[in-house]
């Protein structure tokens, strides 16, 4: 590790404020149907002031893999004017390609616990296509999205970004 | 439609505006949800050039920090188009707050925050790298989209006006919480050099857009996407979820859907009386009001025009105004009364309306710093009740 890289990591201790960045992870691969054996699973999770962290896990003999909650500190929250958000990126790597087992944006510094529910059950096939979805929010009308080969049973709407494109698009075309 | 220009969304731009803080991240964008909803219609640079010239990465600034990011329209509506997104808030130094700021000259020749262009000319080498690239393969000329919030607000004015004056090419400008970037001037070359396609996106409740204070200015129109007046410390956020540009931008499907505004320009002639000085308090209104006294002082005094065109970086524009309300104190006792009635509301203003007046420069130049901080005490105020 070079000193750099040590400097980096100290840095993620010091700060005003504590900033959550991913609750506790749980979850189950398969590939096929069958359980994914020993991936490698990496976790990179950034707040908006270009701190970030790195883990990583492996998983089981049954394709089970958790990790813990991860918080750091920063002073960037004390400033006057400053973007607050965090974002968490999940990937799992096997036979040298990738899959992204999660990819979102949080507002603010704390988590909320919408996100909590999905990462607790973090199921996915890697036969499975990469998508775009949204998930219920608690607090407000719009809808939390994240991007994953995982599957949910219940909240979980896949959004088609073609579609939502021309949607977003359409007014500019009627002026 | 070969010179025409299309618009972006409310949506589409605030989805760039927010991708732009994504370039500060170690993982790359195209693992975030801004970006594949945008990928539909543009293909952000680091998919196309990776390999053709090596130097430009999808964090095409990564001069010191990335400082956003570069796409180029698909098939579509946005076909060949490009937008640069740059993305707000430095990480140690808060430039918005610098409420004592020099001015210095930009592409245009037109004084702008001295702060605000620094930072600029920091990225401006990476933009020329990439456009200077893509104009000699271009054969219709550029067209390019140039959107921030907040302080990448402020460097998409003036991104804009130099890709116009460096490459002639057609530009349209959207800001989200931008602060005042220079002077009346700065702001009129702004619109002539967009022909009109400025798209300056406020909360009413946002104070960002109220600094600095005179005789910085915005470009007039503004399109209001959130009208709630009191001035809440959330309202100057991209992502968070109330109000948040990026949700109040995408309950609009055209920028001719939203409420147009215009900024309140110093145009009144205000003259204040020493005796009267009680009846000023800290409140914007009475920010404006001594503003207009002291902008109808310059102007009677015949030197408005020297400040607004006097650049240097050594006095402050605050420096000057000093040095003008000082030499007139000697012409007659007309001007010195008003002086006086000027920086008796000044320190009404600041709390302090019973203290002695001098009429010196320094005197003179300590009020005005007075004034600053209090405004500056009010928009922190403001900011720090969260």
């Amino acid at each position: 590790m070079s000193f750099l890289e040590i400097f980096r990591k100290l840095n993620n201790y010091i700060g005003t404020h504590k900033v959550h960045l991913c609750p506790a992870v749980q979850g189950r691969l398969m590939n096929n149907g069958k359980p994914l054996i020993n991936a490698t699973i990496t976790r990179t999770l950034s707040y908006s002031d270009g701190k970030y962290t790195e883990d990583m896990c492996n998983t089981d003999n049954e394709g089970y893999f958790s990790m813990p909650e991860k918080s750091l500190r920063s002073s960037q929250p004390a400033l006057l004017i400053a973007e607050r958000f965090t974002s968490q990126r999940i990937f799992a790597h096997y036979c040298g390609d990738e899959y992204l087992l999660w990819s979102s944006q949080n507002s603010g510094i704390v988590l909320k616990p919408e996100y909590a529910i999905k990462l607790q059950s973090l199921n996915g096939d890697m036969k499975d296509e990469e998508v775009l979805f949204s998930f219920k929010n608690i607090n407000h009308s719009h809808r939390h999205e994240a991007l994953s080969v995982c599957r949910w049973e219940d909240d979980f709407i896949i959004i088609d970004a073609e579609a939502e494109f021309a949607r977003m698009s359409q007014g500019v075309l009627e002026e | 439609m070969s010179n025409a220009m299309q618009t972006l969304s409310p949506e589409i731009s605030a989805r760039f505006a927010s991708i732009a803080y994504e370039t500060l991240q170690n993982r790359s964008l195209s693992n975030s949800t801004h970006y594949s909803r945008l990928e539909a219609g543009f293909t952000f640079e680091n998919d196309t050039l990776k390999g053709v010239s090596g130097g430009i990465l999808e964090r095409i600034f990564k001069h010191r920090t990335p400082f956003g990011c570069v796409a180029k329209g698909k098939a579509g509506p946005f076909k060949d188009e490009f937008v640069v997104a740059l993305r707000g808030t430095d990480r140690r130094r808060d430039i918005i707050t610098d409420v004592h700021c020099g001015v210095s000259t930009c592409s245009n020749g037109q004084p702008v925050h001295a702060g605000f262009n620094h930072t600029f000319n920091s990225i401006q080498q990476q933009l020329e790298a990439y456009f200077s690239q893509v104009l000699k393969e271009s054969k219709t000329g550029l067209k390019i989209h140039v959107v921030g919030h907040s302080l990448g607000g402020a460097l998409a004015n003036l991104a804009t006006n130099w890709l116009k004056q460096r490459f002639k090419a057609n530009v349209k400008l959207y800001t989200f919480g931008a602060p005042r970037v220079g002077y009346p001037s700065f702001a009129l070359k702004t619109v002539t050099a967009t022909n009109n396609g400025i798209y300056r996106c406020v909360h009413a409740g946002d104070p960002v857009p109220l600094v600095p204070v005179w005789p910085f200015v915005h470009t007039e129109d503004e399109y209001i996407l959130h009208g709630a007046p009191s001035i809440t410390p959330r309202a100057h956020s991209m992502t968070e979820q109330t109000p948040g540009y990026l949700h109040t931008a995408s309950a609009f499907s055209s920028y001719a859907a939203v409420n147009k505004g215009k900024e309140a320009r110093l145009k009144q002639q205000v003259k204040l009386d020493y005796k009267n000085r009680l009846q000023a308090k800290p409140t914007t209104r009475w920010a404006r009001v001594i503003g207009e006294a002291i902008m109808t002082h310059l102007a009677e005094s015949g030197k408005l025009h020297a400040i607004q065109a006097d650049i240097s970086n050594t006095l402050t524009v605050y420096d000057k105004i000093a040095r003008v309300l000082t030499n007139s104190i000697d012409i007659s006792k007309g001007r010195a009364d008003d002086v006086k009635g000027i920086l008796g509301h000044i320190l009404a203003f600041c709390g302090l309306p019973f203290k002695a007046i001098e009429l010196t420069y320094k005197f003179i130049r300590y009020a005005l710093g007075l004034m600053l901080d209090t405004l500056l005490k009010m928009a922190k105020l403001a900011l720090s009740a969260i």
